[in-house]
């Protein structure tokens, strides 16, 4: 599981965070280090496809957060992933 | 890393560049980052780049790198000297014995080790390598037919390409008339051709690459085509394709086909565009 999208994401539904908090959250949980390039090009898609968008900030240091759209999409992926590992969990057991 | 970021897109910079320049510094960024930063500047670049741009991006990119390639390939020179045979009957007599006595292993063998050919390699391979850059051909010239022998040697040495033709055109008893001479220019690499490929090559990469949502009319297209260039040729000229055709005519009908489906399919989706 490392798409670049879903970890900023699924960063981001914990709360607003601004790209270097999102880059260590990321490692925190899914022990991925996204490099600047990859961390950026994901939140310029996101935010084209209005699944998140900046929050006011004076600092150049900015927050985005979850839209409502965002946290729909996210909610579809993570069914579908959870969907792929209860089968393969299963099958492992049978095997 | 300054660098890096000045490939981004001007609009992107606009946007992002003082946040991204406060993610690097607090990041400390590695050595591996910098290649991240210019990735994803790159990957940038082609979305927001037009279709036609980044095809001619990728012909341009192709045409640049085969010079590049055709100035760093060695250079192959060809020397080659045109014998007289006295009578058109022993042309064919005179071509065996030419091969048997010049091609063989012996002989092949006495002229690399004198001419100190293909140093590094092995007598095998120097000798089978020198069998494919020798060319003995038969040919009948002018209105009278009269009959000669044309001997040809390829080598990254012009002189060495010419004292070889010197050394087999001498087991030939046929007069020699035009002897070898130590050519100028080397007949590979062709560089424009190589040129000419790289920008095609590149060209329909990029083609590939912008048409790629409508792939399956574009592989319909090639088969197609390939189809065409097969049996359409024997339509049209109301023969049977020769073997050694039907290879070359299937790929070159191929590859017509997937340029004109890609070039449909981007004309398509334009058209599509415009009336929205």
């Amino acid at each position: 599981m490392n798409d670049p999208t879903i970890l900023v994401l699924a960063s981001l539904a914990e709360g607003d965070k601004h790209g270097y908090a999102i880059m260590e959250d990321v490692v925190r949980f899914a022990g991925v280090r996204l490099g600047p390039g990859t961390l950026y090009g994901a939140i310029t898609r996101l935010e084209q496809r209005g699944w998140i968008r900046p929050v006011g900030s004076g600092d150049r240091r900015q927050p985005y957060k979850l839209t409502a759209a965002g946290r729909k999409c996210l909610e579809e992926q993570v069914a579908g992933i959870e969907r792929v590992s209860r089968a393969a969990r299963e099958r492992l057991g049978q095997a | 890393m300054r660098l890096a970021i000045r490939l981004y897109p001007a609009a992107w910079r606009a946007r992002y560049g003082d946040e991204f320049r406060a993610l690097l510094e607090d990041m400390k960024p590695a050595r591996g980052d910098v290649w991240n930063v210019a990735k994803g500047a790159l990957h940038m670049r082609i979305l927001t780049w037009s279709s036609w741009r980044l095809i001619s991006t990728l012909g341009l990119a192709g045409a640049i790198t085969m010079a590049v390639a055709a100035v760093l390939v060695q250079p192959v020179y060809e020397s080659g000297a045109v014998l007289r045979v006295v009578n058109s009957s022993d042309l064919r007599s005179e071509l065996g014995e030419l091969r048997t006595t010049a091609l063989s292993r012996k002989t092949l063998a006495g002229i690399i080790a004198a001419e100190k050919l293909y140093p590094g390699e092995t007598e095998t391979r120097a000798i089978a390598r020198m069998q494919r850059n020798i060319l003995i051909t038969p040919a009948l010239s002018g209105e009278g037919r009269l009959p000669f022998l044309l001997i040809s040697f390829r080598y990254p040495d012009a002189r060495q390409a010419r004292r070889v033709v010197e050394d087999l055109t001498a087991f030939s008893q046929a007069e020699v008339i035009d002897g070898p001479v130590a050519p100028g220019r080397p007949v590979l690499p062709n560089r424009p051709l190589m040129v000419a490929v790289g920008l095609a090559a590149g060209l329909l990469l990029g083609l590939l690459y912008c048409a790629r949502s409508g792939w399956p009319v574009v592989l319909l297209c090639g088969v197609a085509g390939a189809l065409l260039g097969v049996y359409g040729f024997a339509l049209a000229w109301g023969r049977h394709v020769p073997q050694a055709a039907t290879r070359p005519l299937a790929i070159t009908g191929f590859l017509a086909g997937v340029l004109l489906g890609a070039v449909a399919v981007m004309w398509r989706r334009r058209k599509a565009v415009a009336s929205t």
